[in-house]
């Protein structure tokens, strides 16, 4: 029985940790599946928001869950200049320029971020960070709750988004056929700066809530979208219903294994999950049934 | 048999090339300083990192920004072999050098059914999950404290030179010649042009009976045996490796970026890129003091450079000059149309 819990705990766990790293991961997706650029700089910009939601805390006694509503639209303009000056140039030219674009973004942001911030390790603490309600056997941490609410709120919304509005229909179209949409009078450029906006707007947001759970540091993106490449790899590059799925079984593999492995060993089963998808499906789990490029 | 005339008119050029690498043996008779030895010896190593990941990146067209991944192997074992053992670190390089080889090929499998961005994406991926494990393995890697060597007096045997770098950079230098050698033969051979085929169009080489998983994944087992070997000259010449110094994706870059600056796929693309770029960041760090700031206008530059010249300096003024290079500038641009 004590198994059972626990393991039920695990699982309860990795789907709300899953929650997150959907959102970072459909934004991922949402700018490759559009403009096919991997953004190597994706989790800079979490950190980012890590540091911007800490010192809206430190200096303006802001609680990040606020920070949310200054973070989105801040990044959204971020993401926006970012994709006008620097990815709009490269959109044609070929894999590894790029790649190095993104890279090198991402390469100047960490040591700028060390040299504004150092690499000390700093933390939010409000007063729900800690609290844990208890139900029945199962201990849910309030903070990951609401973690999971507010992801699972926004990827949601995000697919209203693009069902339901003009501009997401105009995302939707953009990333079929460019040229088609284009004659049917969409602004494809325009399109391809708002998609990188949203894209980076919602990685913000991830990044505000996690600094309620995490320690902002430089490199901290790195380790949470290295999961996320292998939440989209699993669903997937491109496709938005397969990735939000996915974030939950990376969330609660990840979580059964890091209570059962050495800490030293914590990264090996995200390797070999990757590797795994590789090799068994390169094309994603759910390419065949969920074939919906978002 | 027109293609046999062609390569022996190459010839003369490896000759005179490598002859006048051949000279820079006599820079220590001339400079003195420590420090602008440095600088030509890094140099050498990058240009020698570069040429290697020519091979699989610039002939077979599979651009990999996970090559920290080879180097640091390379310098954890030529590290470990040493410390734990005893060994020698020229048997490490050796031993780092099949093992990232072996681990190259094995990864081949998977990694080798993706193309293009899934390619990349998946090579950046290995490599930083690798950083992580090895940063998190603190008892077998030392963590974030890093490793060192113990201290021997200078002795060839031990790979440890205190006195003066000359021997280190003569090292360096043969490397770099032989991997110069290595990748213009590669080049040249049957070998090369079956890499180009797969760069190229796969399909179409596939078609024609090429085994291009085949060709991938013997470009890749050189490349990481090389640049293994970089990385645990690296671990001897600095005598203190962490996962930060030779497994970060700064290093992948440090490794392509000369060889997309000099020209992807030519023998001295690589060459040229490096000896412009490792003094450029010496020299940007010696007027900017030792404080990160040289770090990120170095990732400033990168992205400028990217930004203007997407296609490499050697490739564009070498275009103007020889029908050969016309014939390789249409090579390449068929080639930057695919990828």
């Amino acid at each position: 029985m004590d198994h059972v819990a626990l393991l039920l705990q695990l699982v309860i766990n990795g789907v709300l940790m899953g929650g997150v790293y959907s959102l970072i991961a459909v934004g991922l997706t949402l700018i490759y599946g559009l403009m096919r650029i991997i953004n190597f700089a994706h989790g800079d910009f979490l950190m980012l928001s890590m540091y911007a939601t800490f010192w809206l805390h430190a200096l303006l006694n802001l609680d990040p869950l606020v920070s949310v509503l200054l973070v989105f639209p801040t990044f959204f303009g971020l993401g926006y200049f970012a994709q006008t000056s620097l990815i709009r140039p490269v959109l044609k030219a070929p894999t590894i320029t790029q790649a190095l674009i993104t890279l090198g973004l991402s390469l100047v942001m960490q040591t700028s971020a060390q040299t504004l911030w150092t690499a000390d390790y700093r933390r939010v603490s409000v007063h729900y960070g800690a609290e844990i309600a208890q139900l029945g056997i199962l201990r849910i941490e309030i903070a990951k709750l609401i973690m999971f609410v507010v992801s699972l709120t926004l990827c949601l919304g995000l697919y209203l988004f693009l069902k339901r509005t003009f501009v997401g229909t105009a995302m939707r179209a953009v990333a079929q056929d460019r040229e088609t949409a284009q004659t049917l009078g969409v602004d494809a450029d325009r399109i391809y700066a708002i998609t990188f906006g949203i894209g980076i707007g919602l990685v913000a947001v991830a990044g505000a809530l996690m600094s309620i759970l995490f320690y902002v540091y430089p490199y901290v993106g790195t380790t949470f979208v290295l999961i996320a490449f292998v939440v989209v790899a699993l669903g997937g590059l491109g496709n938005y219903v397969g990735t939000l799925l996915s974030g939950f079984i990376v969330g609660v593999v990840e979580s059964i294994s890091g209570y059962y492995l050495l800490s030293s060993l914590r990264y090996v089963p995200i390797l070999v999950t990757f590797i795994l998808i590789l090799l068994l499906r390169p094309e994603g789990i759910f390419e065949k049934r969920l074939r919906r490029t978002i | 048999m027109k293609l046999k005339q062609k390569d022996l008119s190459y010839y003369p050029s490896i000759v005179v090339i490598t002859l006048g690498l051949g000279l820079l043996f006599g820079v220590p008779l001339f400079i003195t300083s420590d420090f602008i030895l440095d600088v030509f010896l890094m140099s050498f190593l990058f240009a020698y990192l570069s040429s290697a990941w020519n091979i699989i990146g610039g002939f077979t067209g599979q651009i990999s920004v996970g090559h920290t991944f080879f180097y640091g192997i390379g310098a954890y074992t030529t590290m470990l072999t040493n410390l734990r053992i005893g060994l020698s670190p020229w048997f490490g390089l050796l031993i780092g050098g099949l093992l990232s080889a072996f681990l190259a090929l094995t990864l081949g499998y998977p990694l080798f059914r993706l193309r293009g961005r899934y390619y990349v994406l998946a090579t950046w991926a290995v490599a930083e999950i690798s950083r992580l494990i090895f940063l998190a393995a603190k008892e077998q890697t030392g963590g974030a404290m890093g490793l060192w060597p113990p201290v021997y007096p200078d002795s060839w045997w031990h790979f440890q030179f205190h006195a003066s770098r000359v021997p280190y950079y003569n090292i360096m230098l043969i490397l770099l010649l032989a991997c110069l050698v290595t990748s213009w033969k590669i080049r040249y051979s049957r070998l090369g042009r079956n890499m180009l085929a797969v760069r190229e169009d796969e399909d179409a080489a596939e078609s024609l009976g090429i085994n291009t998983f085949r060709y991938k994944q013997i470009a890749i087992a050189i490349s990481a045996f090389l640049t293994a070997i970089g990385g645990g000259f690296y671990a001897q010449y600095s005598l203190f490796i962490d996962p930060d110094t030779v497994m970060s994706t700064q290093i992948s870059v440090d490794i392509l970026f000369p060889a997309v600056l000099g020209g992807i796929g030519t023998v001295y693309g690589p060459i040229v890129g490096a000896l412009l770029l490792v003094p450029a960041y010496w020299f940007l760090r010696v007027t900017l003091g030792y404080s990160n700031l040289h770090v990120i206008i170095r990732g400033v530059l990168l992205m400028l450079i990217v930004l203007l010249m997407p296609f490499g300096i050697v490739g564009s003024i070498l275009d103007r000059f020889s029908k050969w290079t016309q014939k390789e500038m249409i090579r390449w641009s068929s080639f930057r149309s695919k990828i």
